[in-house]
């Protein structure tokens, strides 16, 4: 528990990406009492834009998302952004293709989470990821 | 029966003609010289008799099997009864089997068949050709028709061939997409079914009662299984559209172990099993695919754990200078014998079948002898009833290329 405040008290954001809500319910369940603050986004453009607004540490990004901006997609110009491109963007999907892993890869995604998710490793997972990032940055 | 054709006798020219066609015939089958003059001789002899009895009648010709070899089959048919008025024992001393019957009212057949001297003889397609061609005493030019009509349909065939395994290789990557959605979509709920579930189980929704942790347990236990089902349904899928491909890679017997001796460890102890495992010092490192070798270790050995009620599960790894042998030998409840060859067939799980706390979806061992013998190695099961069972598969001793 408490993977998501830091020492110095600073709240770590977690942007769940999925047009389903239930799915987006389920990882906020699973994130928050590990002390993420859980925002949602329910397609790709929701989710560039609120990755803009909310700049968040870390993007659970289902592939799958109806509307013309996919998962993909949507990754593809969050980490065209300059000011996100550090963002680390785990792809989220039910497909068990090594293509589609691939995909989510080359996309510019820094992980691959399968569903239905190990929700006793997501928070290992998310925490590896944040650290990662801020060690880098 | 492959029919070559059939000779008419009616007067002393065909006589002569079938004794050259007969001979040529019997020439082009490699009878031999001696043997095939004696064949067209008594063959016309038999012949002129027939015909001395004043009726029509013919010779056909045919390649036939008897036991898996191939002969000549010469069949004399006649109006009358041919088999009183001509010499069978002529036909005794050229011939290996022979046989009358009456094939009509007023009519009779005399049947008979020599061994081609060549046991592994097969007649291709070219060789009917010719030997219609004898028969029926072709011309040059009509031969050339026949051949050329062959082609023809060769062609076509194949061109028809073609057609059929794009169609089957479109059919094989429709049903690859349908399988590979239908995974996809069957995951979408699982992924709430058991996520929720499993929030549930862990207290994040507020204590539970003894029996409403009974109820979720087994919702958990069975979407999970519901899980793998789908996993397995889509290996044995791929495999058997031949999709699978084998990775290798080099890794070390540790490597492998650390990797599963954590689940089965754990598996036992909630059996109270003891589990134990046996690895010589100084093992080659593997060069194999190793998803698909941890994924038959890890089957085997949870096999012989959930088949184990007391008692032991062992693991024993070793290798020569060919292969390396893994066996997993449990205390558990063991195989018939006559079902020992069935356990690696899809959905079949033996013993006695069934009952309660021996779920699986049963094609954890088909697949595993598939990933096995993808890699060139061999999987198999010993197993005596109430006593406990050995299951071993190898894997040969592969150096990665050296490039």
């Amino acid at each position: 528990m408490g993977d998501g405040v830091e020492k110095e008290g600073a709240v770590k954001k977690i942007l769940v990406v999925d047009d389903k809500e239930d799915s987006r319910r389920l990882v906020r369940k699973v994130l928050t009492p590990h002390g993420y603050a859980v925002v949602e986004a329910a397609s790709g453009e929701e989710a560039i834009h609120m990755s803009l607004t909310e700049l968040p540490d870390l993007i659970l990004m289902d592939v799958r998302l109806p509307g013309g901006i996919d998962g993909l997609e949507a990754t593809r110009r969050i980490k065209a952004l300059s000011q996100l491109t550090h963002v680390p963007i785990l792809a989220v999907t039910a497909s068990v293709l090594p293509a589609d892993a691939q995909k989510a890869l080359d996309a510019g995604c820094d992980a691959f989470v399968r569903k239905p998710i190990e929700i006793d490793e997501l928070p290992k997972l998310v925490a590896k990821h944040i650290r990662r990032a801020s060690a880098v940055n | 029966m492959i029919k070559l054709g059939e000779i008419s006798i009616n007067d002393k020219t065909s006589l002569v003609e079938a004794r050259n066609k007969i001979r040529i015939l019997a020439e082009e089958l490699k009878f031999g010289s001696i043997t095939a003059t004696r064949m067209a001789t008594t063959s016309s002899e038999i012949s002129r008799q027939m015909m001395n009895t004043g009726q029509a009648s013919s010779i056909k010709l045919a390649l036939d099997k008897r036991g898996g070899r191939y002969g000549l089959v010469l069949q004399f048919i006649t109006q009358g009864r041919p088999s009183s008025a001509v010499s069978i024992a002529l036909l005794q001393t050229v011939f290996d089997y022979f046989e009358v019957s009456q094939i009509a009212e007023g009519s009779e057949s005399i049947k008979n068949f020599k061994f081609l001297h060549d046991p592994e003889f097969k007649p291709t397609a070219e060789f009917i050709d010719r030997a219609m061609a004898i028969i029926q005493h072709l011309t040059l030019e009509e031969l050339v028709k026949v051949v050329k009509r062959r082609t023809t349909e060769l062609e076509a065939k194949t061109v028809e061939l073609e057609q059929t395994n794009i169609r089957l290789q479109e059919a094989s990557s429709h049903k690859s997409q349908f399988l590979a959605s239908m995974s996809h979509e069957l995951r979408t709920p699982l992924n709430s079914i058991i996520g929720y579930t499993k929030l549930m189980l862990d207290g994040l929704e507020g204590a539970l009662n003894e029996e409403q942790r009974k109820d979720l347990q087994t919702v958990y236990t069975n979407s999970k299984h519901l899980l793998n089902l789908i996993n397995d349904l889509l290996d044995l899928a791929k495999i058997e559209a031949g999709k699978m491909v084998v990775c290798h890679q080099t890794f070390t017997v540790s490597e492998l172990l650390a990797e599963v001796i954590p689940t089965i460890q754990q598996l036992a102890e909630q059996k109270g099993l003891h589990f134990a495992h046996f690895v010589p010092p100084n093992i080659d490192n593997l060069y194999a695919d190793k998803v698909k070798v941890k994924q038959v270790l890890i089957n085997i050995l949870a096999n012989a754990v959930k088949f184990t009620n007391e008692g032991s599960v062992t693991l024993n790894v070793a290798d020569d200078d060919s292969d390396f042998t893994f066996s997993v030998t449990d205390t558990g409840i063991g195989i018939r014998k006559g079902n020992l060859e069935m356990i690696f067939d899809s959905f079949k799980q033996v013993g006695p079948a069934n009952i309660a706390g021996y779920e699986g979806t049963g094609l954890g061992l088909t697949i595993s002898q598939q990933f096995i013998e993808m890699q060139g190695g061999r999987i198999w099961a010993e197993s005596e009833l109430g006593k406990g069972s050995t299951f071993t598969f190898t894997l040969p001793k592969q150096k990665a290329a050296a490039s």
